[in-house]
């Protein structure tokens, strides 16, 4: 942003009274991180784009290809039970609860994807999202070849793609027979081209899921550790916005989580991110509460902490926080 | 005896970083030049149940825009994100030439290579070079589409390998006997620290003693010490277990990953070996996990006089299972008009 740009990075450690971090605390928590959570990994990111006031080879943190197996609406309970555990020391002012006047940063940030309730019940349906599994395939094809055709394009929903299917998609042309005989290769089974059938088509024991990148970047403005979710469908193909939110809870789609430009994509490449607005009130609160119970919380067990606190936003990836934050 | 067979590598462009930068390689540098260009991808072991590890692209794979294309690659130690196999990218001019490229000739070049390794020796100090990567790309820069397809490049035996005795845990491979599991965790735990500082995705693993007493000792080293540690094994029938380690892309109960498929060649080739014991180390949680592991009791053919394998050219299949490229839709990410629509 452009405060970013122009504003100094944080120097005075203020994780115990405001629950920020600076860039040395945050480095030093994502070696923390790298240590006991090996799936996680520093990288240097697009050089173009480094932070200098990170290390070149410690721009962010990531861990690649975590499975989410279920879509969002389809674990609300859990994210409902979540909520009840964090919300419950707060005094009801918790980074939880749905009142959108108190969190002007986040709509202010919002700004493309406006709030909009209505449009968020069009979201499709389990059983949609499910054969989306390989129907989503054809539905993207259908879909582009819909967009050639002078198509008004964007944001239009799985459905409207699907019932497009009867148009031949254009990449048929591009399809050979000549398969290769190699009786050592064991063949993921040809999916269905329709709508048709489950979401976990192929091998019997490969169940085709959605994946994600997760990357943690630093946030000069908030001082605080920023989550971004780089999603892939069943087809390792991207996701578009709208599917990523399906994977959030309902609590947080377009409010907490909003599409930014990706921190080290190409120009105009958005990604969905969870707005830091909240992170340092959140944090605090959650490390006073590890320090009442265990004394002292140091500042390396920051993110691993902040983990446990994203897997209330996104309870469907299925990532390794399950880890003890604790100080024992 | 059953045919081993291999669950094939998968692929992942990482769509936000990869298309634009390759868009702009195409435009700026290459223009109508169509390669090859040096490729870095990675392939990673399988980290999640039911997950296989993938082979990524990224902007970081493509050779830096002010260098010549063809500067030979040197692969950077591993890390986290996999192991490094250097590639051969085409970015071809269009659609069409995507299925009219010559693709038999491409996967024999690139087994080639993969076969001269062998012979030489280097592919034993460095296994990275077994694992070949070729991909076709055409740039739709107009409509943020881009096409692309895949190809593992395997070698051929002159008979499959096939399986010896029937696949098995890491621990039952051990001997079986209660304390045979905790030394299963060792043996993963020592792979873990041997591929952190190498960076390699294959090695050689020794265990010492009795598997079944809590004195086994677990020894890792690199595949170049195979003659040394065969004729040590081989001396008394009491003696030490050898074992070829490797890290596993596949996340099947029974089947190995491709990337086992030119080493088992290899082995053939330059140890000569009948038969050999394979461990397939598959990470949870970031670490390797003997429980989530396979061990492979495997017969590998004899190899005639003169013998060149014949190449394969492992082609990707494209989502409904075919022959042909996969489509990247980059539009409602990276197209102006759409972004300015979607922002209303």
């Amino acid at each position: 942003s452009a405060a970013e740009r122009v504003l100094p990075a944080r120097t005075q450690s203020a994780f115990k009274e405001k629950g920020v971090l600076t860039p040395e605390e945050f480095v030093a928590a994502g070696d923390y991180l790298v240590h006991t959570c090996p799936t996680w990994s520093w990288e240097a990111g697009d050089l173009k784009k480094g932070r200098p006031f990170l290390p070149p080879g410690k721009q962010f943190l990531i861990t690649r290809n975590v499975p989410c197996l279920r879509r969002a609406a389809a674990v609300e309970e859990y994210g409902e039970q979540a909520e009840r555990e964090v919300e419950e020391d707060d005094e009801g002012e918790g980074w939880i609860t749905a009142d959108r006047s108190a969190r002007p940063g986040a709509a202010a940030a919002g700004g493309i994807t406006t709030t909009n309730d209505d449009g968020f019940e069009e979201v499709p349906s389990i059983e949609e999202a499910a054969a989306g599994g390989s129907g989503g395939a054809a539905g993207a094809v259908a879909e582009a070849v819909g967009d050639a055709a002078g198509g008004s394009g964007g944001g239009r929903g799985q459905a409207e793609a699907e019932e497009e299917e009867e148009e031949v998609p254009d990449i048929d042309d591009l399809e050979l027979e000549d398969e290769e005989e190699d009786e050592a290769a064991l063949r993921p089974a040809p999916r269905a081209g329709g709508g048709g059938g489950g979401g976990g088509g192929g091998e019997e024991h490969i169940v085709r899921t959605r994946t994600y990148d997760l990357l943690i970047t630093y946030d000069k403005y908030y001082s605080v550790p920023r989550f971004w979710l780089i999603g892939y469908d069943e087809n390792r193909q991207p996701l578009t916005s709208e599917q990523v939110l399906e994977d959030v809870s309902e609590e947080h789609a377009r409010k907490t989580v909003t599409m930014e430009p990706h921190p080290h994509g190409a120009a105009g490449v958005q990604a969905a991110s969870i707005h830091p607005c909240q992170h340092a009130n959140v944090m605090h609160k959650l490390s006073e509460r590890v320090a009442d119970e265990g004394g002292d919380f140091p500042v390396e067990r920051y993110l691993v902490l902040f983990l446990k606190f994203i897997a209330s936003v996104v309870p469907t990836i299925e990532y390794d926080y399950t880890m003890a934050a604790g100080t024992q | 005896m059953e045919v081993l067979r291999f669950w094939p590598l998968e692929s992942k462009v990482e769509a936000a970083t990869f298309w634009s930068e390759l868009g702009e390689l195409k435009l700026h540098s290459l223009k109508l030049e169509e390669g090859p260009v040096p490729l870095r991808a990675a392939w990673a072991p399988s980290r999640h149940a039911s997950q296989p590890g993938l082979l990524t692209v990224s902007a970081a794979s493509l050779p830096t825009g002010n260098g010549e294309g063809s500067a030979a690659l040197a692969l950077a130690p591993g890390g986290s994100g996999g192991f490094e196999l250097a590639g051969d990218l085409y970015v071809l001019n269009t659609a069409e030439r995507i299925l009219t490229f010559d693709r038999k000739a491409e996967a024999q070049q690139a087994c080639d290579r993969v076969w001269a390794a062998i012979c030489s020796g280097a592919a034993e100090a460095d296994p990275r070079l077994l694992q070949a990567a070729v991909l076709l790309t055409y740039c739709d820069l107009k409509h943020y589409k881009y096409r692309y397809w895949f190809a593992f490049p395997a070698l051929q035996p002159p008979q499959p390998f096939t399986l010896a005795a029937p696949p098995a845990s890491l621990a039952a491979a051990l001997g079986g006997e209660a304390a045979a599991a905790e030394v299963a965790a060792a043996l993963a735990a020592a792979c873990s620290s041997y591929v952190a500082s190498t960076g390699l995705p294959a090695w050689l693993v020794r265990v010492d003693g009795d598997a079944d007493s809590s004195g086994a000792g677990i020894t890792t080293a690199p595949l170049t010490a195979w003659q040394g540690l065969q004729q040590q094994a081989g001396a008394s029938s009491a003696g030490p277990q050898l074992f070829l380690a490797v890290a596993d892309s596949s996340a099947l109960p029974e089947n190995p990953g491709w990337p086992l498929r030119n080493l088992l060649l290899m082995a053939a080739a330059r140890w000569r070996v009948r038969r050999l014991r394979v461990l397939c180390l598959r990470e949870r949680r970031g670490r390797f996990d003997a429980d989530a592991s396979l061990a492979l009791d495997i017969a590998l053919p004899e190899l005639p006089p003169g013998f060149h394998p014949a190449p394969l050219g492992g082609w990707e299949p494209n989502e409904r299972g075919k022959a042909g490229p996969r489509t990247a839709d980059l539009a409602p990410a990276m197209d102006p008009r759409q972004l300015a629509e979607a922002a209303v």
